[in-house]
């Protein structure tokens, strides 16, 4: 699994991830490979991205993150509210309290064992109610000229960037280092982690925190692109980043997935996106269609197992 | 057995805690503000609690059979609506607004349940996608405008408007609704099936139950419900934001938590469910009185969303050998 052969990955990006009919298919729109549809398709993956890469994380471990889309509409706030103290106290600032709010989400999961659904919509209910009390349900504005240059970057933006980095930093992290395997064991059977001596409950917080915290921050990429702290942005976060993941072969039964997988699932997720706002369909379409491939996924994650268990 | 756990046994059926904490609830809110008691205020109470009882009673039946449906909130939008782009000006149209959208939601119910039960989805992740599907299509169909009815017929507006000794109608539909889901789910072949099927799937499949045929019935049952409760919204109202509206799942969910159904499947009854609604209902009046406006409210749901969870999880750890 760590070292995906040349076949595999073809296999991969074909059927199980169809990204490359995909893009065959979207070479017959007029505009797609344009150099500016190709940077506003890496602007808009880029901050669901950061978000899918936490999300496939605790996926693994067998979990799940409801709250991602409202942490990241905190962090937005945050980075906002505090760039008066300086760009380094608005990035870590807005890290810091998804960070926290990760934390939250991993607490009631280890600690008073709440399914993970449950425990972070409850987590996503209160930060949301938090974010919207502490703006009094208007958007922050922030003037700061490093701050919204952050938001840009040419050719690439440098959302994008961060995001490639923070993906082989989480690939790395999962696939060479010991944590990442205990992740997977975790995952794959809490039961038996936990017998061969695994620290289960620390290695889950550390997934939420890390999830919270990825949110966080790209809660604060969002602020800087836009200008403003929105407190409302993020409801179709969760559900984008989920469908992300679970194209790139993770499970909602956790011990399967991987963050290239992920970026692939990403990328089928945005160039649809991207491929229904060049044919000009209304917004509402795109959510009809992410709600049937999210329907239709964990349809084929069910069938999956009950072949499993045979 | 002895008579004394028989006889708590039969108090415990009748007063389970979360009465007490309605009691409880109502004294602090009487302290608080001396408008909360006044008859209007109640009236009030009752009334927005109720269009999120009707859709928590649903949900109690998919949680005891052990899924979730957080649907609900967008088939409340959808039939809402639904019954107003249909437009009740007459006897005709009247049966054709509130017949269209129950079947509606029965079939996306159907749907679900089949999702659920069939192909064996994670009927949380499953059900939110629909939720998403529901609204792009609703939205789409309107193209996201506001949706009013100029000539709404009394008949139909005085479906949540009329009054009877002084109380909404929808109200006595509620308690109606919630004798006949305790009865059924108590003393009925389907009730005892879906207890089962939530106490363990796999044990009922092979103790001949019809899984799919009665897992799938709780959703049809959840999506009706809440089909119904979008009919009262758009007879309250007349005029519905179709982006405003779907925020219904999230405090039916709470409710359905706070009466103690057990996220695992089950247990739980409709008339905890019911009172825990009050409870809901009730602090939510108290907030509004006290000018705590929808951000904090939204906040302390989640509050007690989380509080119930931990609650209840740590007494079955305690409780369990």
């Amino acid at each position: 699994m760590t070292s995906p052969s040349l076949k595999a990955l073809v296999i991969g990006l074909v059927i199980r991830t169809p990204l490359i009919p995909l893009l065959v298919l979207a070479s017959f729109v007029p505009g797609f490979w344009s150099v500016g549809n190709l940077r506003t398709l890496a602007e808009s993956v880029s901050i669901d991205g950061i978000v899918v890469i936490g999300m496939t994380i605790v996926m693994i471990a067998g979990g799940f993150d409801l709250a991602v889309g409202s942490v990241l509409a905190m962090g937005g706030v945050a980075a906002i509210v505090l760039l008066p103290y300086g760009l380094l106290a608005s990035i870590v600032g807005s890290a810091v309290f998804g960070g926290l709010a990760g934390l939250l989400s991993g607490g009631f999961v280890t600690r008073l064992r709440i399914n993970p659904f449950i425990a972070t919509l409850a987590v996503m209910v209160i930060v949301r109610g938090a974010t919207l009390a502490y703006t009094d349900t208007r958007p922050v504005v922030g003037l700061d000229d490093t701050f919204l240059a952050l938001g840009g970057g040419y050719p690439l933006p440098y959302a994008f960037i961060a995001m490639i980095i923070i993906a082989l930093l989480g690939h790395v992290l999962l696939s060479w280092r010991a944590w990442g395997r205990h992740v997977y064991a975790v995952g794959a059977d809490e039961r038996a982690a936990a017998m061969s001596g695994l620290a289960v409950s620390p290695i889950k917080l550390q997934c939420y925190g890390l999830s919270g915290l990825l949110a966080g921050l790209a809660g604060f990429l969002l602020a800087a692109r836009l200008g403003t702290g929105s407190p409302i942005v993020g409801d179709a976060t969760p559900l984008t980043a989920a469908a992300a993941a679970l194209i790139g072969g993770a499970s909602l039964r956790g011990g399967q997935g991987s963050i290239p997988g992920a970026m692939a699932g990403l990328l089928f997720v945005g160039s649809l996106v991207n491929l229904m706002n060049l044919l000009g369909m209304p917004s509402y379409y795109q959510r009809m269609v992410i709600g049937t491939m999210l329907i239709a996924l964990v349809v084929i994650d069910g069938v999956l197992l009950r072949l499993r268990q045979r | 057995m002895s008579t004394s756990v028989k006889r708590r046994r039969l108090l415990g059926r009748f007063i389970s805690p979360i009465w007490m904490v309605l009691i409880a609830v109502v004294i602090i809110a009487a302290f608080i503000s001396d408008r909360f008691l006044s008859p209007y205020n109640m009236v009030t109470v009752l009334q927005q609690g109720v269009v999120t009882g009707i859709v928590a009673l649903g949900m109690t039946v998919v949680l005891i059979g052990g899924q979730f449906d957080l649907s609900t909130g967008a088939i409340v939008m959808m039939a809402a609506v639904m019954a107003l782009v249909i437009g009740p000006s007459d006897p005709a149209s009247i049966a054709l607004a509130i017949i269209l959208p129950l079947m509606s939601g029965a079939f996306i119910g159907a749907v679900n349940g089949l999702v659920v039960y069939k192909a064996r989805a994670n009927s949380i992740v499953a059900t939110i996608g629909m939720q998403f599907f529901l609204f792009g299509a609703v939205l789409a169909g309107v193209s996201g405008q506001h949706v009013r009815t100029d000539n709404m017929a009394a008949g139909f507006s005085g479906l949540a408007n009329a009054k009877l000794f002084g109380i909404p109608l929808p109200v006595y539909l509620f308690v109606v609704l919630v004798v006949v889901l305790s009865v059924v789910m108590d003393r009925t072949v389907f009730g005892r099936h879906v207890y089962g099927i939530g106490g363990d799937e796999e044990a009922s499949r092979r103790a001949g139950i019809r899984v799919v045929w009665t897992g799938t019935l709780t959703f049809v049952l959840s999506g009706m419900l809440a089909a119904l409760s979008g009919i009262f919204i758009a007879s309250l109202v007349g005029n519905v934001d179709p982006s405003a509206i779907g925020g219904y799942a999230f405090p039916a969910l709470t409710a359905v938590v706070l009466g103690g159904t057990s996220l695992s499947g089950g247990m739980g009854r409709p008339s905890d469910t019911a009172a825990a609604i009050l409870v809901i209902a009730v602090i939510n009046n108290v907030m509004t009185i006290l000018n705590y406006q929808y951000p904090i409210q939204l906040l302390v749901q989640g509050v007690v969303l989380a509080g119930a969870v931990a609650f209840y999880s740590l007494r079955r750890v305690e409780l369990a050998p």
